[in-house]
């Protein structure tokens, strides 16, 4: 039993650092619907492996230099704020209800993804006044183009905006919400896309910190399933991050609204009291 | 070679070397993880040798698919310590669970230290309201 959970776990990290997840919606499921554990012990052990995905994987991103430390510091003020709002309100809403909203705000985020699929890197953007003032734009080097790309950031607000949204997301139903840290840093403040599936990874570790001991102390770490899944998932995590390297954002992109969209269904259905 | 000169050749790729402040917190990542990966395979060791939790149950299907009873596992960071010391082995693995989240804030906390001493002063300010947004979250539990 705690091998198969391991093994699963494992397959789930691998796909979560690949699309820039925290690998926290792809174990939840997993663990409720494929083993039947309680959906209380489900999202303690997932709060737990997201910081596990998030911490591995980030320290190899941080040293092929692809994340971008001031745009994920200056967002995480909004992602820790957003979760501990999150953490206060998930005894107050009905998780139903959140689990509807969120996910026809993913399934319909995925079309400006799609319309940009054929596009490796965002042309024409231009510093706005924050990113400028706080020296938000950055470059990296692309081992695929083999070059250094350099890259402004715009609409700030607005990525700050969903950023707290992101924050109250994870804080509330014990997930990274990598998708929409993603979603707030590609569509909105327009970064390359390498860039912000890894700094969203670097990002999702600090979020979950701050509501993760909200679960703890509830006891909702239960030791024999979050032991072989926070384990998993790190394995998982460490292959993701071989892979991203070498592939282009093209192949990322689609990995990544395929991923969306099923999430975006199952939890649509979740929320309905459909059990798939 | 003044500051601002100095900050743009550290944040440029073209020299090949990686960023120190990069590199450090990159180290402190993998320090954590793996400390906290090898307190969580302690503790699912013990647990297959033993065959005990070291508490009130034993491991069955039953504490991974239902409600474990209250005081199947420490929840306190006390209870975590004393059980860990004594070699319990859920102790040793929530031992490892906290460990893996406090890897986070402790990177957060470096991050001061290191825009400090970079002399950036206005992301010390942004790193020092994560930290203590932290802080909060985590006193708000107790």
């Amino acid at each position: 039993m705690l091998l198969i959970l391991f093994a699963g776990s494992a397959v789930a990290g691998t796909l979560g650092a690949l699309a820039g997840l925290g690998g926290g919606v792809l174990i939840v499921p997993l663990l409720t619907v494929g083993f039947g554990v309680d959906i209380r012990y489900a999202i303690g052990a997932s709060i737990v492996s997201v910081i596990a995905t998030s911490s591995g994987a980030a320290a190899a991103y941080v040293r092929d230099q692809i994340t971008n430390l001031r745009v994920g510091m200056f967002l995480e003020m909004a992602t820790t704020t957003g979760a501990i709002g999150g953490a206060l309100l998930a005894g107050l809403l009905h998780p139903e209800i959140l689990f509807i909203v969120f996910g026809v705000v993913l399934g319909t985020s995925v079309v400006p993804l799609i319309a940009h699929l054929g596009e490796e890197l965002p042309k024409g953007v231009k510093n706005d006044r924050w990113a400028a003032a706080l020296r938000l734009g950055s470059d990296y080097p692309d081992t695929r183009l083999g070059r250094l790309v350099s890259y402004e950031v715009t609409r700030v607000p607005v990525g700050l905006g969903m950023m707290w949204i992101a924050g109250l997301i994870s804080g509330l139903l014990g997930i990274g919400s990598g998708a929409f840290k993603v979603l707030a840093m590609d569509t909105a403040m327009r970064l390359p896309m390498k860039v912000s599936t890894t700094t969203s990874n670097f990002m999702i570790g600090v979020t979950a910190a701050a509501s993760a001991g909200v679960y703890f102390s509830r006891g909702d770490v239960n030791p024999a399933i979050a032991a072989p899944v926070a384990l998993g998932v790190l394995a998982g995590a460490g292959i993701g991050s071989r892979l991203l390297v070498r592939l282009q954002s093209t192949t990322l992109r689609k990995v990544f609204v395929a991923v969306l969209l099923i999430v975006a269904l199952e939890m649509i259905l979740r929320g309905f009291g459909v059990r798939t | 070679m003044n500051r601002k000169q100095s900050q743009h050749s550290a944040s440029t790729v073209g020299d090949s070397t990686v960023h120190p402040m990069a590199h450090i917190i990159s180290t402190l990542l993998v320090a954590g993880v793996t400390l906290s990966a090898a307190v969580l395979l302690t503790g699912l060791a013990l647990l297959a040798v033993t065959g005990r939790t070291g508490y009130h149950e034993s491991l069955s299907p039953e504490l991974i698919l239902s409600l474990p009873r209250a005081g199947a596992y420490p929840t306190s960071i006390r209870g975590v310590l004393q059980g860990a010391v004594e070699l319990r082995p859920f102790a040793v693995i929530e031992l490892g669970a906290l460990l893996l989240i406090a890897t986070p804030v402790f990177r957060v906390a470096a991050s001061i230290i290191l825009f400090l001493h970079e002399r950036d002063y206005l992301y010390t300010v942004i790193t020092l309201v994560v930290l203590s947004l932290l802080i909060i979250s985590i006193l708000w539990i107790h």
